[in-house]
């Protein structure tokens, strides 16, 4: 995916892209107009004597007009353009949040249990020192990702200013702690993300340099 | 495919909307998984639109049966096999399942309506493998809709003359049981389909971390509730109608809906262990398969013929090939993915200990299967045996009793157990400062009832009849210690968070359960079984005992007058200290039925009189199996329950059959708890955060969905209101016969056979027309209209009608319009209202509580939604940050915690 | 299904919890087979294999006094004895003019007599009977048989009678559930 085909400076759609508003606020504005004068046309057939089988036309009526509806946005979107941002925008920083989320959740059942009685203080306190260590990775993980960028030509200048910053630091300093700065931009190819919760790998940089053009191409 | 000559619109668009749901299905089940394959985003959205598509396509054709039955369209074979003319509309709506053509559309329905709400609501969160989802649940569509169209299809028409009226629902159908309990095993089923599509869809996408767990999770508890709730029903209308004594027979077709129930708990636990500890993940993916599996394999084993019961429906080869072919595909596909993706399903960290939570939640996992497969294993034994050595067999319900039991309070003990465990490990000073009140309670209680209760001392037989032991002890000991443990989990928990917050007990404790709904939930179920055992446990003492009097009270000269002590000893008798006196045996008729009551005087040891039971028996016109209306006076310490087995109407000799079926109300009590335990697990967090006025999380869609869903459950509940509105009471049904009786002498009477219905026909579509509008007011048919009413009244009443149009002008439109209207205001003025329209000119009336309900719950959500945008006071800001930059972190840590629930 | 291999580490209260990275690398660094202290998977095949064998024959002789089979009265009295004590379902007819029912101290009590294809068997029973019952009736007798002087007598707890259409197809096959 080259440059060209992806405009920078619309501006980065998050997760669950769709189309603008204001492109499918008048289909089922349509579809459900539709609906009432249809009902009105049974009411009239039956005299206006709301019986149960003039309330089954009326919902027989209404699901006639969901699946034209709905045929039609089917064979459309079928047409459509491709969206290639439909499997990959967003994961990485979902995962994240998720991940978070969880270490947190886990963290407050440890603290719940100790105050209730079920794990000593002592095993709360090891537990938690270890779960802590893990939420702040991740959260200096989520920070770096997100960033402040808003448009996508913003987010691949501050990736590429990140990577040249952490590049200079490693080649400053010998002997470090790893650094989890992740090294994939948010418009790549699919990575494949890790599915289960386990620590961080030390990012390689060298890899990640090397392997960075391929994978903001 | 069986459509014959079809002189019914209605049929020949059904049965095309039917083939062409069949064409949308495979097209967006194609494009999904495709789509999802190829990562064609295009196919998979495609695929999305379709499953909706297919939803509009199954509510239409739904509602064309529908309305075929509310417009007595006999051409239909299926309209005229479960529905009639002289029923009510309510029971003519709920024929849709009233048998397997229907309830398999019905089936479809409700999938097509739970998947759209599913795929909806995960849209965003799983857009990488949605198409996979859509494509597995279209393959499941594309398997029901082969049975109906190849085979079963409801709108198949008569080749020959349609019949005139139906045959009718069976009269043991005709009852609010009919309404709802089907619908609920039925949601319970598809609710078990949508985990089992996101597993498939985890598998095939290799997405295999928490996310599709934490989607599926409402999916999972509402298959929980209305399958506890569907097979709670059907044990609470075995038990009041079928007059057999009992709520629970093992019959194939009730354990056809609980082996599904045991993986389903299974998973439900499961899924806690994978997202506490990240173990498990093979387990809850395997359980979803099962459950799915096994409510497919139920379907099977009751539909097919494979299995013979009192609920038998006879063979049916085709169909059963039909099942097997799918269920092959099934499992070859399922576990297929399963074992190629086992690499990745390797857990990573294990068990530390054997006293801690995760290996209370594994025990319970292998409990729960083994209880699955033996249910399964003995249900299948009579047709393995018969096709093996062609031997026929039944194994009675005291086998499974004798397994089931043991495995039971197993699960009891650990429901009881596993809350006090710790996650990893519990610590021996932990284990003990947990376990000293539940079990303190237990044993207390188990030396109290052995010292007090002799009857508790009884030893039954477990696994092998030779093998005593006093189970009722055990069992109330391990009630005892899971009421314990509970208790003493809400008292721990709330004083706590007294702490915490330093707000009242009260509140602490609502704050408590509010915030950790799943949890207390939880409990609050765990609770519900302990007392459902106490149900259970009842059966160790229950007695059935047959009685013959040979005459009542009534034949003595003022006999019903006489107090108890006076009674001549032939007309009493006494069962385990309970006596009875028979009074009277009295038949009544109505055009439906003759019903036989027998009326007896129930008194308690003390010779108090408790109550007049009348247990009955009705013999229908149709020739229809007589049924038992049986009398039960329930009590929270044992229920009476008294059927009228057989008479002799001349001489008055009545057989009656009685049980005392002890603590049998626990177990309905105990489901009220579970249900209610259910409830607060499915409150949404926007409903907390409404209360508790803090800014909305982020927290996942799925649980929107229950408020969804709690939708249903009232929309259920409202159609019970309504179907038991339309029901005739039936207390030996004593007012309507006197009331008709002189209805009868009136219109000189109401049956069938005196020919009134061929007196007075209408002469002309206008005057049938009217009569279609008017409704006979004999008071002895259920409100039919003058045209299609076969009783003397309506004769009387359409020479009325025809002698008012004589007089007027009906070669022309206009004045056939003026006619119509003075007919019909002539009788409205002479009865006095418009009761005496079929249709009364505005009349919604039964629909006013399903508006209200559905009304009520949008507002609130509306408004919650509403509240929360204002949001509320932001938690207060942190101190300083400190030196380093982890001592930020730190707080920043900190302060995502306290946001954290 | 994972078979897990519970790692128990000692329960002294004190021993610190391993790290959740440890275990991690832990759990990914043996194979299933290797695992510390572990059966190899062979072995743990054959013993579930072996456990559900005898699990299964502990089912099959427990159940042999709720399994009940069912015959046809000529197929019963071929050889009785045989099924002297077991449960057991009689299918038959009942003989013209068997049937004698008494009321004995509020009990109904009834003898009558089952044949087919020639074969008869006596049957007594206690309490309610199916609407049916009467002279030539099909009716299946649910109960054990003892012997009495030398004969054979089915002793009846339940009557049922026996519903032709139950297992044909079609039109029949109204829903129960």
């Amino acid at each position: 995916m080259t440059s060209s085909e992806t405009p920078t400076d619309r501006p980065a759609r998050g997760p669950g892209t769709s189309p603008p508003p204001s492109r499918i606020l008048a289909p089922w504005i349509l579809a459900v107009a539709v609906v009432p004068p249809g009902w009105l046309y049974i009411l009239r057939t039956v005299r206006w004597h709301l019986t149960s089988s003039a309330v089954m036309l009326m919902i027989c009526w209404a699901a006639i007009v969901v699946v034209g509806y709905f045929a039609i946005r089917m064979a459309l979107s079928a047409a459509s353009e491709d969206d290639a941002s439909w499997f990959v925008v967003g994961r990485r920083s979902d995962e994240l949040e998720r991940e978070k989320r969880s270490l947190l959740k886990a963290i407050k059942e440890i603290e719940f249990d100790r105050d209730v009685g079920k794990l000593s203080a002592a095993d709360a306190a090891v537990l938690m020192t270890s779960y802590r260590a893990r939420a702040i990775e991740v959260i200096k993980t989520i920070e770096v990702e997100a960033g402040s960028a808003v448009t996508v030509r913003e987010q691949i200048l501050a990736e590429v200013r990140a990577r040249m910053a952490v590049d200079a630091k490693v080649k400053k300093k010998t002997k470090k702690a790893p650094v989890s700065a992740p090294v994939s931009a948010p418009v790549s190819a699919p990575v494949s993300a890790p599915d289960s919760v386990s620590a961080p790998a030390p990012a390689s940089d060298t890899d990640s340099v090397s392997s960075a053009p391929e994978s903001s191409s | 495919m069986d459509s014959s000559v079809p002189s019914s619109p209605v049929a020949v668009v059904g049965t095309i909307i039917v083939l062409i749901a069949y064409l949308v299905a495979a097209l967006g089940a194609g494009a999904g998984i495709v789509g999802n394959a190829r990562k064609d985003p295009r196919l998979v959205r495609a695929s999305v639109y379709g499953l909706y598509t297919f939803l509009g396509l199954v509510l239409l054709a739904s509602g064309l049966l529908v309305y075929a039955f509310v417009t007595h369209d006999y051409t239909i074979k299926y309209v005229a096999l479960t529905s009639d003319t002289s029923m009510s509309t309510a029971y003519k709506i709920t024929a849709f399942w009233g048998a397997l053509d229907g309830s398999l559309l019905f089936w479809v329905l409700v999938l097509a309506a739970f998947s759209s709400i599913a795929v909806a609501s995960n849209l965003r969160r799983h857009k990488d493998m949605i198409g996979y989802v859509v494509g597995t649940i279209l393959v499941v569509q594309l398997f029901f809709l082969t049975l109906l169209v190849f085979d079963k299809n409801p709108f198949g028409t008569y080749v020959t003359e349609p019949p005139k009226d139906g045959e009718g629902l069976n009269p043991l159908l005709q009852n609010y049981w009919m309404v709802i309990h089907p619908p609920c095993l039925y949601i319970g089923f598809v609710a078990a389909t949508i985990p089992f599509a996101f597993a498939i869809a985890a598998l095939a996408s290799g997405r295999l971390d928490d996310l599709w767990l934490s989607s599926v999770r409402v999916w999972a508890i509402i298959c929980f509730f209305f399958l506890s709730f569907g097979l709670i029903l059907g044990g609470r209308w075995a038990y009041e109608e079928l007059g057999w004594g009992g709520y629970w027979a093992w019959d194939p077709v009730e354990n056809a809906g609980f082996i599904p129930w045991f993986t389903m708990t299974a998973f439900l636990h499961a899924s806690l262990v994978q997202e506490q500890r990240g173990l498990l993940k093979a387990w809850n993916l395997v359980l979803v398969i099962l459950t799915f599996f096994f409510t497919i394999f139920g379907t099977f084993m009751t539909r097919s013929g494979v299995v013979a019961s009192v609920h038998a429906f006879g063979e049916d080869n085709a169909l059963a090939l039909q099942f097997i072919v799918f269920m092959i595909i099934l499992l070859v596909v399922s576990f297929g993915l399963v074992l190629h993706r086992m690499p990745r399903l390797r857990q990573e960290g294990g068990f530390e200990s054997f006293v801690s939570r995760e290996f209370a939640f594994l025990l319970n996992n292998w409990v729960l299967l083994a209880c699955a497969f033996f249910v399964l294993f003995v249900t299948m034994m009579p047709t393995i045996t018969e096709a093996m050595w062609g031997e026929r067999i039944t194994i009675g319900p005291t086998f499974y009793n004798r397994w089931m039991t043991p495995l039971g309070l197993l699960l009891l003990f650990l429901a009881g157990a596993a809350p006090l465990l710790a996650w990893r490990r519990t610590t021996r000073e932990r284990l003990q400062a947990q376990f000293v009140w539940p079990t303190a309670a237990a044993v207390v209680t188990v030396v109290l009832l052995a010292a007090l209760v002799p009857a508790a001392r009884k030893s039954t037989a477990i696994l092998d009849d030779a093998f005593l032991l006093p189970i009722p002890l055990l069992n109330f000991g391990l009630i005892a210690f899971t009421f314990g443990s509970i208790v003493q989990e809400f008292v721990r928990g709330t004083i706590a968070r007294k702490k915490q917050t330093g707000s009242d007990a009260v509140s602490s404790l609502i704050g408590l359960v509010l915030l950790k709904r799943r949890r207390y939930g939880g409990y609050i179920i765990h609770l519900a079984v302990a007392v459902m055992f106490i149900g259970f446990s009842g059966k160790a003492w229950d007695s059935m005992t047959d009685r013959t009097i040979q005459q009542p009270l009534a034949v003595v000269e003022g006999g019903e007058q006489l107090p108890l002590a006076e009674v001549p000893r032939a007309h009493v008798f006494q069962v385990k200290g309970y006596t009875f006196v028979y009074r009277r045996l009295v038949q009544t008729s109505d055009d439906n039925k003759v019903a036989t009551t027998a009326y007896l005087q129930l008194y308690d040891r003390d010779r108090t009189p408790l109550a007049l039971m009348h247990p009955a028996r009705w013999s229908f016109r149709k020739g229809t199996e007589p049924t038992t209306e049986v009398d039960i006076h329930e009590g929270l310490d044992e229920d009476v329950y008294i059927i009228l087995t057989g008479y002799d109407i001349d001489s008055g000799l009545a057989n009656f059959r009685i049980y005392i079926n002890p603590l049998i109300n626990w177990v309905w009590i105990g489901f009220v708890m579970l249900a209610f335990g259910t409830f607060i697990c499915l409150i949404p967090q926007r409903v907390v955060d409404l209360v508790s006025r803090r800014p909305a999380s982020g927290a996942g869609k799925a649980a929107d969905v229950g408020a969804v869903l709690l939708l249903v459950g009232a929309l259920i509940a409202a159609s019970v209101g309504v179907a038991h509105a339309q029901t005739p009471q039936t207390p030996g049904g004593e007012a309507r016969p006197a009331e008709h009786e002189e209805e009868m002498v009136r219109a000189r009477g109401h049956s069938d056979d005196a020919g009134w219905a061929h007196r007075y026909r209408p002469d002309s579509s206008l005057s049938a027309g009217i009569m279609k509008e008017l409704v006979c007011l004999c008071g002895g048919c259920k409100r039919e209209n003058l045209h299609d009413c076969k009783c003397g009244f309506a004769a009387q009443e359409r020479k009325k009608v025809l002698a008012l149009l004589a007089g007027h002008d009906l070669t022309t439109d206009a004045g056939r319009v003026a006619a119509r209207r003075s007919v019909i205001g002539a009788f409205i003025r002479e009865y006095g209202g418009e009761h005496v329209l079929v249709a009364p000119r505005s009349s919604a009336t039964w629909l006013v509580p399903y508006l209200a309900v559905a009304g009520g719950l949008v507002l609130i959500y509306f408004v919650g939604r509403g509240l929360i945008k204002k949001g509320g006071p932001n938690p207060p800001a942190p101190n300083a940050a400190g030196a380093t930059v982890d001592d930020a972190y730190d707080e920043k840590l900190d302060d995502e915690l306290r946001d954290t629930d | 299904m994972t078979e897990p291999d519970p790692t128990t580490t000692s329960l002294a209260p004190g021993s610190p919890h391993p790290a959740p990275s440890r275990a991690a690398s832990r759990g990914r660094a043996g194979s299933r087979a290797g695992s510390e202290g572990g059966l190899s998977t062979t072995v743990k095949v054959i013993l579930s294999v072996a456990v559900l064998a005898v699990l299964v024959g502990f089912f099959r002789y427990t159940a042999r006094g709720h399994t009940s089979h069912y015959k046809m009265v000529d197929e019963v009295m071929v050889g009785y004895g045989a099924w002297v004590g077991k449960p057991i379902k009689v299918h038959g007819y009942v003989e013209p003019g068997s049937i004698v029912e008494r009321v004995v101290d509020q009990e109904t009590v009834r003898t009558f007599i089952l044949e087919h294809k020639g074969k008869r068997i006596q049957v007594r029973n206690t309490g309610p009977k199916p609407d049916s019952f009467k002279d030539k009736s099909e009716v299946v007798a649910d109960g054990t048989i003892v012997e009495e002087n030398g004969e054979p007598i089915l002793v009846a707890t339940n009557l049922m009678a026996k519903c032709p259409s139950k297992y044909q197809g079609a039109p029949k096959d109204k829903l129960f559930d």
